[in-house]
């Protein structure tokens, strides 16, 4: 998919990904998993990524990090941390350069950025100590001794609200909403900038998720760090995100402020999505989902990946490839020639 | 604690069924067992050495289960029978001395093997399809797939008859006297060195492979992932995350081959006439040695299952998970 | 007039039908065992010792256990491989040796994984007790050691190709049958034996129409194994004179080099050959194995696309999603 020119550069930009590639080697041919995504995050700011299973969103998460499991390939674009491309970092830190820090990839993962895995069970080594697996970290960036690494570990018991007298269970040990506070204590452990989170919620109860979604809010307005919030519950992230970007297949199909996604939602994938949830309050409409299913992504669809699934467009056997754009400010659409906009927007 | 318990009383019940098995197999054969085992030589034996050699094997005329019950009380007294072969030594006494040859031959081929067999299967997952992983794990499916006593024969020739750099029989020099005197020790590590090689070399495969399978399947689990991501050292990784978990599914295998293991060390007692209760077992076999084979047979048994039972109890202490039950 | 129901359309409440056993594809690790470069060596190397031993008469005419000349001679012109200790034509014994070599080898793995089979899925299948008894019944016979079990049973019963393979196959069949109890217990699970069950098929037909059917690898892969084990342990029980002696086999040649002192003598040819022969037929049937393994496991074929892509560039210490840059 063509991008326009590269997202308006903002002064506190933490995440700058431009126009990523990321493939998956089968023996049936390469899976084009994430076709040419670009976003930024800002400082302090919630970006939610949202989209059906296999859209990609957790692919980009894990490749931020660089701990995309094999087959997977990276081959195009840049992940800008802070100005410097986490793609190029290796073994050895690189002498800073343009007044823009660099480390080498162990110093740069969870220092700078962390991430909360969706199963809070399946993320915990299952025979090592909760305490042990923060103290491991932090001794290893922050070089000091275990007891002051403990300390730090009691310390972030402390922000999650569990008992510091848990410290030494094994994650067995844990109910299911203690070990993912536990996760994101973990997450928190070294002060980072952005915190990824991919489902934290899906595993666990609805009561649940609200505390944990609460107390990861007040976290985040305590500490300053900035959030990439992934989910396929719409409905969930609409009200906790800044903004939100919608994935399909691979490509990114809109991007806005949330309140936006849900009062203007433009690409006919969105509208799909949020026809597909029922409302508690409102009144009652017809559920009307979207038709067909997920792309084969060795052979995708020619052009726009979503049009032998889309009602609203002129039905047309292949379209030329669409282009990312801002059709109404800070309102970014995956737009081809034909597609049906509201008015004010730029065609 | 429920854990050991229950593998304690399978042991036992395992102890039970060789037990019987002794009981059982003489009596299987047609006719007068004693006679039957005599063979040819039985004609021109006196009626006292035949009625001997039943009193031996516990064959009387009582029914069959008042025999078993004698036969299992002389067992927890300590008495599996006198020797045939060895007439008058008590079969307890023939086993004495060789089960601690089989020990030592036994436990440091385990020792070396299992801690080599686990290094290079951890090293060799963790950097799959390099030039370490492509060489090593096939070499030892290469070396593993001989006769064990086939690598024995050959080590024998090679190192013992042409190059004479280690002696090819026993256990120690003949001709020292048995004692913790440093000659006597040195003579019995020298002896020691061919037997111990063989069986690590024999061995080593079927740790690598487990190992290695295991260090896979861990490998691809989501908190290697979350470890990668937090930044650790690779060692830390591999080590403290990976193979910690890796070597759960091997310790309980472990007892599956310790079995076929210790067993296939019958061999290479044979070829080396190291003394061990493997050797003795051929030996006794040849001299139709009932009793004697019968004995050694449960003496070989209960070494495995003491030591299988040994690793249940190291197992506890490695996984958390079943310290709670 | 009422509408009939379209034909396709399934009345609310009935089964489905069972799954129909498609053959094809459960036979599709034939056609993938010649594929697959490892296991097309081994099947090489099996089919070509089954062909030596098969046509023994052919290529080494006579009776190998006959008389031919002086013991222990180097082999010449006139002997290929040299005389053993009794005088007999050590290449006719190492060709002769392969029929009954691989005969137990095969025979034993036949019986074994039936007694597996049956067992394992019998336990698997219907749980409670029953399972739990034979559950203990296999562990007892995994935990006590194989090969002096062997030698006590070798010694009792009289020795022959047939009471060999029994012991064998008696003392083997554990292993496999614990494998295949579990994956008959997972199979259970599915959703259509439950419908097979719901349908009114009983307990024999669901066995081996719905479970069977899927472990035919798992079967034909513990065959390739128990066999391995066949050829390994008769070998073994032969060197240490355990077996009918008259039958020439790897094992009772390697036996009769022990016992003439071929190593004193510096007579290699005498066990060299036979033992090699039954590590390479050990090797053939592994690699059959592994080449099976290797592509029934997709994982596996897939990291083997990913090697391939990756070929000439350097692997970082830390292990981290490769970039490879192409032009989009």
């Amino acid at each position: 998919m063509d991008t326009n020119t590269a997202p308006t550069p903002k002064k506190d930009v933490v995440l700058d990904i431009r126009d990523l590639y990321v493939e998956y080697l089968t023996p049936r041919g390469p899976v084009q998993a994430v076709d040419g995504v670009s976003f930024t995050i800002g400082r302090g700011e919630v970006f939610g990524l949202a989209g059906e299973s296999g859209c990609g969103k957790s692919t980009i998460a894990h490749t931020i990090l660089r701990v995309l499991r094999p087959p997977a390939v990276v081959t195009g674009g840049q992940i800008l941390y802070k100005g410097v491309d986490v793609l190029e970092l290796g073994d050895e830190a690189r002498p800073a350069v343009d007044g823009k820090p660099s480390w080498s990839l162990e110093a740069f993962r969870w220092a700078e950025v962390s991430m909360v895995f969706q199963s809070a069970m399946n993320s915990l080594n299952p025979v090592v100590r909760i305490s042990d697996q923060i103290i491991d970290t932090v001794v290893k960036h922050w070089k000091v001794t275990p007891k002051q690494a403990r300390d730090r570990a009691a310390e972030l018991f402390d922000i999650v609200n569990i008992d510091k007298r848990r410290l030494d269970a094994y994650p067995h040990e844990l109910s299911g909403g203690m070990r993912q506070r536990a996760v994101i204590a973990m997450a928190l452990a070294l002060k980072p900038s952005l915190l990824i989170m991919d489902e934290p919620t899906t595993a666990l109860d609805v009561v649940v998720q609200r505390d944990i979604l609460q107390q990861i809010e007040q976290l985040q307005e305590q500490l300053g760090f900035s959030i990439l919030f992934i989910t396929h519950d719409l409905s969930l992230m609409v009200e906790f995100s800044d903004r939100i970007g919608i994935m399909y297949a691979g490509d990114l199909v809109e991007m806005a402020p949330a309140s936006e996604i849900f009062s203007n939602p433009i690409h006919p994938y969105t509208q799909g999505l949020l026809t597909s949830f029922p409302s508690i309050t409102g009144e009652r409409r017809p559920l009307t989902g979207i038709p067909g299913s997920p792309p084969n992504l060795i052979t995708p669809p020619p052009g726009c990946r979503f049009h032998p699934r889309c009602t609203k467009c002129q039905p047309v056997e292949t379209v030329a490839a669409p282009r990312f754009e801002e059709v109404l400010p800070g309102h970014w659409v995956a737009v081809h020639a034909g597609m049906p906009l509201p008015t004010g927007a730029k065609g | 604690m429920k854990y050991v318990l229950r593998r304690l009383g399978f042991y036992l019940i395992a102890f039970w069924a060789a037990l019987t098995l002794d009981f059982i197999l003489p009596r299987l054969l047609p006719g007068d067992p004693a006679a039957a085992i005599l063979g040819p030589i039985g004609s021109r034996m006196t009626e006292a050495q035949i009625n001997a050699l039943r009193q031996a094997l516990g064959l009387s005329d009582a029914p069959l289960w008042e025999q078993y019950i004698q036969f299992v009380t002389h067992v927890f007294q300590g008495d599996l029978g006198v020797s045939y072969s060895a007439f008058p030594a008590p079969v307890t006494q023939v086993i004495a001395t060789g089960f601690g040859w089989t020990l030592l031959l036994g436990l440091s081929s385990l020792t070396v093997s299992v801690i080599v067999g686990h290094l290079i299967g951890i090293y060799g997952a963790w950097r799959r399809g390099s030039a370490f992983d492509v060489v090593m794990p096939p070499l030892f499916n290469f070396i593993g797939a001989f006769p064990s006593f086939f690598l024995a024969l050959g080590a024998v020739y090679f190192l013992g008859l042409q190059f004479k750099w280690f002696p090819i029989a026993h256990a120690a020099e003949d001709s020292l006297t048995p004692g913790l005197t440093p000659e006597y020790l040195l003579s019995v590590l020298h002896h020691l060195v061919l037997p111990m090689s063989v069986a690590v070399l024999v061995n080593l495969q079927v740790w690598i492979q487990t190992m290695r399978n295991n260090m896979i399947s861990v490998l691809a689990e989501d908190y290697i992932t979350m470890s990668e991501a937090k930044g650790l050292t690779q060692n830390r990784i591999m080590f403290g995350y990976a193979a910690r978990n890796a070597i759960l599914p091997s310790v309980t295998g472990f007892g599956i081959f310790l079995g076929s293991i210790l067993g296939g060390q019958v061999l290479i007692e044979q070829v080396f006439a190291y003394p061990g209760l493997g050797y003795l077992l051929v030996r006794a076999v040849g001299a139709r040695d009932y009793p004697l084979m019968g004995g050694l047979f449960l003496g070989i048994t209960v070494g495995v299952l003491l030591i299988n039972f040994v690793v249940d109890i190291l197992y506890t202490r490695v996984d958390p998970r079943v310290r709670a039950e | 007039m009422a509408e009939q129901p379209a034909p396709t359309q399934p009345i609310l409440g009935a089964p489905q039908k069972p799954q129909r056993v498609d053959w094809r594809r459960r036979f599709q690790w034939a056609s993938i065992i010649i594929s697959h470069p490892q296991a097309r060596i081994g099947l090489f190397i099996v089919v070509a010792l089954i062909l030596m031993g098969v046509f023994a008469p052919l290529i080494a005419p006579g009776d190998p256990n006959e008389f031919v000349g002086m013991p222990n001679q180097k082999p010449g012109d006139e002997f290929i491989l040299g005389v053993d200790p009794l005088g007999r034509n050590e290449f006719a014994l190492v060709v002769w040796g392969a029929r009954v070599s691989l005969a137990i080898g095969f025979g034993t793995a036949a019986l074994g994984m039936l007694i597996a089979t049956t067992v394992g899925m019998i336990a698997g299948y219907f749980g409670g007790l029953l399972d739990d008894i034979l559950v203990l019944i296999m562990n007892l016979f995994l935990v006590i050691p194989g090969l002096p079990l062997l030698i006590l049973l070798a010694a009792y019963l009289r020795p022959s190709t047939a009471t060999v393979i029994f012991t064998l196959a008696i003392t083997g069949w554990a292993f496999n049958a614990r494998i295949i109890r579990a994956v008959t217990l997972s199979l259970r699970e599915k959703d259509y034996v439950a419908a097979a069950i719901v349908a009114g098929e009983d307990n024999l037909t669901i066995i081996f129409r719905q479970i069977l059917p899927n472990m035919i690898n798992l079967i034909v892969g513990g065959f390739i194994g128990m066999s391995i084990y066949g050829i390994a342990s008769s070998t073994a029980l032969a060197f240490l004179g355990l077996t009918n002696m008259e039958d020439v086999s790897w094992g009772t040649n390697l036996f009769y080099a022990q016992n003439g002192n071929s190593l004193l003598l510096g007579a290699w040819w005498v066990f060299v050959p036979s033992g090699f022969l039954v590590a390479l037929s050990a090797l053939g049937l592994a690699w059959i194995n592994f080449g099976m393994d290797e592509i029934t496991n997709p994982r596996l074929r897939a990291e083997r696309e990913l090697r391939k892509a990756l070929k000439g560039t350097k692997l970082e210490r830390v292990r981290a999603t490769p970039v490879i840059r192409r032009g989009h």
